[in-house]
């Protein structure tokens, strides 16, 4: 038989096992990384269990307890209109810091003269514990939701004011004279160089400032008026409650790592360039 | 308006082009005339000024002394008969190949299926049909140069800057973006005035060279390419004009750069 015939056919069998193998590996190491996981997952859970049942309940509760508790909290006490309430302040402040900050980042770095101006304070408030602040707050705007959100507010806007000034700041020169030379106005300029280019930057500040927005929103709560989630979390400890306070943790924790995933979703919809970018 | 000079017509012309940058002068007393059609590159080691001097020809930059016209008329910004294909690129991250192509169009408020038409047109050309989704992060050195290419061309310029377009990608791409440069200008005929510190490449490529001087950048010689087209980069080495020509050049080249190599 003549070789050259069965050759492309000897070819397509090659690749297509060559492919097949590659799938097994990568399905191989996916599955050893979640087998890590799950037996990790198991182990501290486990290691929580014991420790919590052979420890004062004041010092230390079993994974169980606290998951009961939880569910007591939630649909027998306070937990689930705390939540709704922590979180709506929380995502209250993290707009309104949100949309200062990235006012503020890009007047910033577009305008040097504004910059010049504002820029040193920016940095110095940055630079001060927040927490410092909330008695004077507290004096200027008394003990509710306002100074709350204010709190919440603050705590979200310098992450996502320095972020995207950053990213304006960080505009590739190269690019806007590629964009001048086609001729391209202010406006166009704006659509085309340098908002897709500060987009991630703004994603970065946002992810910060959910991080910082959930602080500010239990400072907020626990310094202020008790309330929401803050006020839980206080009563818990004062009655040395642990596994409460455990409980509300736990929320907290899922809180946080929702939000982030949430931003993740975000940046992966809204600049999917960067998804190109890693996927090589 | 056009100037007449002998029988060739000038497309672009620099007069008199001084630019410094702080103390340092880039570019002294420049003039030159790019003919209608032609192929012309400018030669110089790093550092004499010809990037500047294409800034200058595409109005991304003023001289402070001297004046650039194309086709008569004075440039003071970038002309819509111009487009430039740059060193780096010059592709933006966020925008698909189509869309990088489609850019300078949609700038210019060309209607949409036409700019459909146009960019399915100029990426066939580079060899990139099926690539017009894909961002520039997934493409090589030489697709992306690719992309800038298509993305000049589209536009249907009637002067085309190139920016030592080739420096950035390997040896091997290098040349065969300058066999696929070769046939398609040898098809479309736009004047060309194409930046390079290569010899061969300048060889290769141009109808005329006009090689410049450092500190400060001037014009030094030019000289005629007396390879007849169509060419190929092989035919161009084997034809019996080119090693003379290369050396005359490269002496030319090491007395105008005015140090010991």
């Amino acid at each position: 038989m003549d070789v050259t015939e069965r050759l492309p056919d000897a070819r397509a069998e090659l690749r297509e096992r060559v492919k097949q193998r590659r799938r097994q590996a990568e399905r191989r190491s996916r599955n050893r990384y979640l087998l890590i996981r799950v037996l990790s997952f198991v182990v501290v859970l486990t290691a929580w269990q014991i420790y919590g049942a052979n420890t004062l309940d004041i010092i230390f509760t079993p994974f169980t307890t606290v998951i009961a508790h939880l569910f007591t909290l939630l649909f027998v006490g306070k937990l689930a209109g705390a939540i709704g309430y922590s979180v709506s302040m929380f995502l209250g402040g993290l707009v309104i810091g949100s949309i200062v900050g990235i006012t503020l980042g890009v007047a910033m770095g577009r305008f040097a003269n504004f910059e010049a101006a504002v820029g040193m304070y920016i940095y110095a408030i940055y630079s001060t514990p927040l927490v410092a602040l909330i008695p004077l707050i507290s004096l200027w705007f008394g003990f509710g939701i306002t100074a709350q959100l204010i709190i919440i507010s603050m705590f979200v806007v310098f992450p996502v004011t320095i972020a995207v000034y950053n990213g304006v700041r960080s505009v590739d020169s190269a690019l806007v004279e590629v964009a001048r030379s086609f001729r391209a106005g202010e406006a166009a300029m704006w659509r085309h160089v340098i908002i897709p280019s500060v987009v991630p930057y703004i994603v970065t500040g946002l992810s910060q400032g959910v991080a910082m927005g959930l602080v500010g929103m239990f400072i907020s709560e626990i310094y202020t008026a008790l309330s929401g989630m803050g006020q839980i979390l206080a009563f818990s400890a004062n009655a040395y409650k642990t596994a409460d306070m455990l409980a509300v943790l736990l929320t907290v924790m899922i809180l946080g790592v929702t939000f982030r995933t949430v931003i993740e979703v975000l940046r992966r919809r809204l600049a999917p360039w960067f998804e190109a970018d890693s996927g090589r | 308006m056009t100037v007449a000079t002998g029988t060739r017509q000038a497309k672009a012309t620099a007069a008199h082009i001084s630019k410094w940058y702080g103390d340092l002068e880039v570019l002294h007393d420049v003039s030159l005339e790019v003919y209608q059609h032609e192929f012309l590159c400018l030669l110089g080691p790093s550092g004499c000024g010809k990037t500047t001097l294409l800034r200058i020809l595409d109005g991304l930059i003023r001289a402070d002394e001297g004046t650039v016209r194309l086709d008569g008329d004075e440039v003071t910004q970038p002309p819509a008969k111009a487009a430039m294909v740059f060193q780096q690129f010059g592709l933006f991250p966020w925008k698909t190949v189509g869309q990088n192509v489609a850019f300078p169009m949609v700038l210019a408020g060309v209607p949409g299926p036409s700019i459909a038409e146009k960019v399915a047109w100029a990426v066939e050309l580079v060899g990139l049909t099926g690539f017009q989704d894909a961002f520039p992060a997934k493409l090589s050195g030489g697709m992306r140069q690719r992309v800038g290419i298509a993305r000049a061309l589209a536009l249907g310029p009637d002067l085309l800057l190139m920016d030592e377009p080739f420096a950035s990608v390997d040896a091997y791409t290098r040349e065969l973006l300058q066999g696929e440069l070769l046939s398609i200008w040898e098809r479309f005929r736009q004047t060309v005035v194409f930046v390079t510190h290569s010899i061969d490449e300048a060889i290769t490529l141009a109808d005329r060279i006009v090689v410049m001087k450092t500190k400060p950048g001037e014009v030094y010689h030019t000289f005629n390419v007396p390879i007849e087209r169509p060419r190929t980069v092989t035919t161009v080495r084997q034809h019996p004009a080119y090693e003379p020509l290369r050396e005359k050049i490269w002496d030319d080249m090491l007395a105008g750069s005015g140090r010991a190599v």
